[in-house]
């Protein structure tokens, strides 16, 4: 395959995987702008490794676990842990970008949760992930994303209260 | 909590995320900048050299002329020791500067030139820009000497002039922002210039230029700048997008790229790349030179050489090599480093000459071909990825000096 036709087949991947990486790393950021600057290095840290994947099957699976690595790496940076989520700071976060169509309190629930949790939230929860391929994907034991769903979740099980439930969630 | 509520939880998450995903305006996917951005990293990986013998000596024209000296830690270098059109590489751990291997802790990230030597930040991470860690600074100068500077955080990009012994980081004290102007010799801060505390976009901080008496700090939607020597704002004309070198910042207007001055915005230079190419100019240390960063040509073939301008008189000269394969002298000269053969070119008069180096580097493993599964929940809808893992070593990779880093 030349290097255009390499450039032309990474293209249309790009394409056909934007629109899922891009909500992805919406839900870890819960900003626009970072969630397109996210998106964009993954996929561009995926060019690199273009020419060498023989199997395109399992492509956006790696695009996404380089997002997600990206998105630690970041996570780690100070200001990121001043900026980003606390108890306090949740609903300024994702107030950035107002979607009528939100549903405020899972949302602003799941911004206050620290980085790493919110993460594991997001993988298990919209990307369908198992254990396993959480763990992978963040680097860390499946011993250490079930601790940290729990947590999370007791968290966001207090942010959130029966009331703000969805109706189609209650008993 | 009972397994009732935490279905309930569950549903009501699944759902609000689906929901909010759903209902997210996706801009377009900008394929052009990806495909820009991933060649960009491509060719930083590529500028790599393979495995080799460890040195023992440099050679210049044929005939052995000294051993390498290992470098002394902790002593100021000779300001004098790192003449201007000495081409400074790095690879691995250890910075080149003419007859002198200086090594350093980790593995070298940057180099920026000072009055005083050469500023070396590296990290323990393989020289990573990103998911370095805190990473670490040292100046290094032609006669093997070298100072700690201590660490920096990662993303925290130092700036220099090379006609300065000194360097700036953006740096955060309690709630304000400041510019901390450092001695290049000693670490010791000089001046603390107080920046406004606005949006820095991507980054940490906002990255930084230091021209002169001038900071300048590029935010995400305005350029600061300051005279350093009382810490006072000084607008200016014009609000540059890009780094400042010199008194000099690079723009992009359609298919013109310019080099404008950032006292009154006029344009110094003015260049048309070549039809349906893809690239900008990118500055010299000092502002005086611009070579045109060609990453693309329109026919799609290979670029093999580069076309550097002297931004005062436009007059050009055409040197072999591609521009990211080219550093920056801290005169304004070019160099590429091929294997163990060192090319210097004059950006006046397009001349050049040539210097083998025995550059330390360390076995390249063979190869390995790497297999992924990944499947969904349920353990359906499996797919499997090939690739041959055949990245060069960190160690092995050439870091060459003058090139702009934002964080």
């Amino acid at each position: 395959m030349t290097r255009h036709e390499q450039d032309a087949d990474f293209a249309d991947f790009v394409h056909a995987s934007w629109p899922g990486l891009y909500r992805t790393a919406h839900l870890l950021l819960g900003d626009h702008g970072l969630a397109e600057d996210l998106t964009q290095t993954a996929l561009a840290k995926t060019y690199v490794a273009w020419a060498r994947v023989r199997e395109r099957d399992a492509a956006y699976a790696y695009a996404r676990t380089t997002l997600v690595n990206t998105a630690t790496s970041w996570f780690r940076r100070r200001s990121w842990r001043n900026e980003l989520p606390r108890e306090d700071a949740g609903l300024d976060v994702l107030g950035r970008d107002p979607d009528p169509s939100d549903r405020p309190a899972v949302m602003d629930a799941l911004a206050a949760l620290p980085p790493r949790q919110r993460a594991v939230v997001v993988l298990r929860f919209y990307d369908d992930l198992s254990v396993a391929q959480t763990a992978d994907a963040l680097g860390c034991s499946p011993g250490t994303v079930k601790s940290q769903t729990s947590v999370a979740l007791a968290r966001l099980r207090e942010l959130i209260g029966d009331q703000s439930l969805p109706n189609g969630a209650r008993s | 909590m009972s397994h009732q509520d935490d279905h309930q939880l569950l549903t009501a998450l699944r759902a609000d995320l689906h929901t909010h995903a759903d209902h997210l305006g996706v801009p377009v996917a900008p394929t052009a900048d990806v495909l820009g951005l991933g060649r960009r990293l491509r060719r930083r990986r590529r500028v790599a050299v393979g495995a080799g013998a460890v040195a023992a000596s440099v050679v210049l024209g044929g005939a052995v002329i000294l051993s390498l000296p290992t470098g002394q830690q902790d002593s100021a270098p000779d300001p004098a020791s790192t003449p201007g059109s000495t081409a400074v590489f790095a690879v691995g751990s250890r910075v080149y500067v003419g007859g002198t291997a200086v090594e350093v802790p980790g593995i070298v990230h940057s180099l920026h030139y000072t009055s005083d030597g050469v500023l070396v930040r590296s990290n323990e991470k393989g020289g990573a820009s990103n998911g370095s860690g805190p990473e670490r600074l040292t100046l290094v100068g032609g006669d093997g000497r070298s100072v700690d500077l201590g660490e920096v955080p990662e993303g925290y990009a130092p700036a220099t002039d090379p006609d300065l012994p000194l360097y700036a980081l953006a740096e955060r004290q309690g709630d304000r922002l400041y510019a901390v102007v450092r001695d290049a010799g000693t670490g010791d801060v000089v001046q603390r210039v107080p920046l406004p505390d606005l949006d820095a976009g991507p980054w940490d901080v906002p990255p930084l230029s230091l021209v002169g008496d001038m900071v300048i700090a590029r935010f995400a939607d305005r350029t600061y700048t300051a005279d350093r020597t009382t810490g006072s704002e000084t607008p200016l004309v014009t609000e540059p997008v890009g780094e400042v070198r010199g008194g000099y910042y690079a723009s992009t207007l359609g298919e013109r790229r310019a080099v404008r001055s950032i006292i009154d915005g006029d344009a110094a230079l003015a260049v048309y790349l070549p039809e349906g190419s893809y690239g900008w100019l990118d500055l010299s240390p000092d502002g005086y030179h611009a070579m045109a960063f060609v990453e693309e040509l329109a026919d799609g073939g290979e670029v093999t050489e580069t076309t550097v301008y002297d931004v005062g008189t436009g007059q050009d000269v055409v040197v072999e090599g591609a521009p990211w394969e080219l550093g920056w002298t801290r005169d304004g000269s070019v160099y590429r480093v091929d294997g163990d053969v060192v090319t210097t070119c004059s950006t006046s008069t397009g001349s050049c000459t040539e210097e083998t180096v025995d550059i330390e580097r360390v076995p390249e493993p063979e190869p390995v071909e790497r297999t992924e599964t990944t499947c969904d929940e349920n353990g359906e809808n499996c797919g499997t990825m090939t690739w041959v893992d055949d990245e060069p070593l960190p160690e092995n990779t050439v870091v060459l000096a003058g090139r702009s880093y934002e964080s």
